[in-house]
């Protein structure tokens, strides 16, 4: 289907259109039901006041679903750039150890240097650029398939180490509190959060929209990309930095939340095909919804405990993660 | 056969300087001294309540995950797999964790659950890598499965620890792997299985080895396939979740030892095994004297030394075997 409006001409598949607006909806009204879930009641109105900023919602949930919201559209986002620039579906800032990256960056930065949020996040970006580097460019040449997953998985390990020793140099409560930051939660989100990651997010989503339309060709392999007239010496680069630029700043908030790109790129794909500008603008819808879903699910469930976030999208993850590469080998069969 | 020997007196120096090293510098004399006679100073407490402990547990737990890991190793025909790749560390640890927090278990009684998640996490992880098997490289399935089954039971376990962050805060170390902070009651109750499976491994030694030529060429040499696998998985669960339950998951070793004995003396005979056996408790001293000494006074848990270590090796070997596969 062709939309022309004006100048601007461009096409849109049918699945799309349908597929876009409903999963809005669907976002949006599990955001009102996580407005309301939790030990405490509360009314219709409440949950509109707190929309409006009053109330003790507005305090207390709201900036939970914005960020869960945001991080999660985020995170899904730079997954799938990462899937497009590896050219491997299974790709996410989680597996491939940016993630883990920024995790050492910003223990290293808060408990050794003291550096405070502002900081943290940029030295969690530099965490995670050192990281995708490495990782991309061990696993040149072998981006199908597991290789380079298992690249990101042998780094995530060293990484972990070091994390660890930051993690038991201190009391046991502070081991429980990084502990639980370490897996992924929303549980210590405030206002500040949201307008820290709202920032990083008006930054960097114009870019990406910027950059789409180049995506297209990208995906059909490198080679062909140059073919058409796109010059990967600089797009790459840029894109694995916008990659970095949007998981740094969620885990500076969240921690790292795991295997949330790979699960929206996998879903994404099977609902609206493979062109990429559609997959990511579905996937990050889907990313928001998930990592809501977890959040308050991980709320909901065993009351007074709280399931942290990270945790729920890591047991829906790997799940996908295999069923996304039995799918993929069947196909290469 | 001399690999062996020279190992078997290297195990004793090693043990010797784990004693005397540390964040206090013990004198050999010392040392001796406190071996020798039974009341003594300061200097002998420490030796005797602090060193001595570590370094039996160094080697207990270095001959069960040596010899673990080479028999997986062995079976699987796969050098990337190991009781920690293959997530039974993990599940071992999250049956342990689970029970202390739901059931109250506590020292004795843990081995059995921790048995219970070794095996479940093992099974699982099969299950999932039959799932994901395909035209790529079969190992690379099996260690990608073991991962994902490995990054689960660890975040769960994580989470119940958080849930009461008082009553674990003595669990924290054992969590990591420190072998400074176990609890001693436990060794002679594992000992026993962990004997039985280390005997089961010399036992049926000529079986595995068979099991070296591929699961055809065995079969066609008489070996029932499906019983020796089995039974070597089984030794091999029985030996890590030993481990597991005395010290936490240290990771690695297993992948390590396994590599090294091979280089040395190839995979079959009981030579390796007894080398494997040697080996373990030679690293884990080395890498626990490392943790001691690095950053003393502070101690770093072994497991985590363990990890830094094992995981540049476990990078190097896959960049080298998905290299391999592509020429």
């Amino acid at each position: 289907m062709i939309v022309r409006t004006g100048a601007i001409s461009f096409t849109v598949s049918g699945r799309f259109l349908l597929m876009f607006p409903a999963l809005t909806l669907l976002v949006l009204a599990l955001a009102w039901v996580a407005l309301g879930a939790g030990l405490t009641e509360t009314s219709a109105a409440e949950r509109l006041a707190a929309l409006r900023g009053e109330g003790m919602l507005a305090e207390l949930r709201l900036p939970r679903i914005l960020v869960a919201l945001l991080g999660g559209a985020m995170t899904a986002a730079s997954g799938m750039i990462l899937q497009i620039v590896s050219r491997n579906g299974l790709a996410d800032p989680g597996l491939l150890g940016l993630s883990q990256g920024s995790v050492v960056a910003i223990l290293l930065g808060g408990v050794v240097f003291g550096l405070g949020p502002q900081a943290l996040v940029w030295a969690g970006l530099a965490g995670a650029l050192a990281v995708s580097l490495l990782v991309l460019g061990l696993g040149r040449g072998m981006m199908a398939g597991g290789g380079i997953v298992m690249v990101g998985l042998a780094v995530n390990i060293v990484l972990g180490a070091v994390t660890e020793i930051v993690m038991t140099s201190g009391d046991a409560a502070r081991f429980a509190r990084l502990a639980v930051w370490s897996r992924g939660t929303l549980s210590g989100v405030s206002n500040g959060d949201v307008a820290l990651i709202a920032v990083w997010a008006a930054g960097c989503l114009p870019v990406l929209a910027l950059l789409g339309r180049s995506l297209g060709p990208l995906a059909l392999g490198h080679d062909t990309a140059r073919a058409v007239g796109i010059d990967t010496r600089w797009l790459l680069p840029v894109l694995v930095m916008l990659a970095a630029c949007l998981s740094a700043p969620v885990v500076a908030v969240c921690g790292p939340v795991s295997f949330l790109g790979l699960i929206a790129g996998y879903v994404a794909r099977r609902l609206v095909g493979d062109a990429p500008q559609e997959v990511l603008a579905t996937g990050m819808l889907l990313g928001a919804g998930v990592l809501l879903l977890a959040d308050t699910a991980g709320r909901a469930l065993l009351p007074p405990f709280v399931i942290p976030a990270g945790l729920m999208t890591s047991f829906a993850g790997v799940l996908v993660f295999l069923l996304a590469i039995a799918a993929e080998r069947r196909l290469n069969r | 056969m001399r690999v062996v020997i020279l190992l078997a007196f290297l195990l004793p120096i090693l043990a010797l300087a784990q004693v005397s090293l540390g964040a206090v510098h013990i004198p050999m004399r010392s040392v001796i001294a406190a071996l020798i006679q039974p009341e003594g100073d300061f200097l002998a407490t420490i030796v005797r309540q602090q060193r001595l402990p570590r370094v039996g547990v160094a080697i207990f737990v270095g001959a069960c995950l040596g010899v673990s890991g080479l028999i997986l190793q062995k079976v699987m025909q796969n050098v990337l797999v190991s009781p920690s790749t293959l997530g039974i560390n993990a599940g071992a640890t999250l049956a342990v964790v689970l029970s202390v927090f739901f059931l109250g278990l506590d020292g004795r009684s843990l081995f059995l659950p921790g048995l219970l998640g070794g095996i479940a996490a093992m099974a699982l992880t099969l299950m999932a890598a039959r799932l994901i098997a395909g035209q790529g490289d079969r190992r690379l399935d099996v260690v990608l499965a073991g991962s994902m089954v490995g990054i689960l039971c660890s975040s769960a376990s994580t989470f119940v620890m958080t849930l009461d962050s008082d009553a674990f805060g003595t669990m924290i170390g054992w969590l990591v792997g420190d072998i400074g902070n176990f609890d001693h009651l436990m060794l002679p109750m594992v000992a026993l299985p962990a004997g039985a499976a280390l005997a089961g491994a010399f036992l049926f030694s000529r079986h595995l080895d068979v099991m070296v030529t591929g699961d055809d060429q065995a079969a066609l040499l008489g070996v029932d396939v499906r019983r020796v696998q089995a039974l070597a998985v089984g030794i091999a669960v029985v030996l890590a979740v030993s481990a597991v339950v005395v010290v936490g998951p240290i990771g690695f070793l297993g992948l390590v030892v396994p590599h090294l004995v091979k280089l040395a003396l190839g995979e079959t005979g009981r030579a390796t095994l007894l080398a494997a056996m040697l080996a373990g408790p030679c690293i884990l001293m080395l890498a626990d004297i490392a943790a001691r000494v690095a950053v003393a006074p502070r101690v770093l848990p072994v497991g985590i030394v363990m990890g830094l270590a094992g995981g540049v090796l476990f990078l190097g070997m896959v960049l080298s075997m998905t290299r391999r596969g592509r020429a």
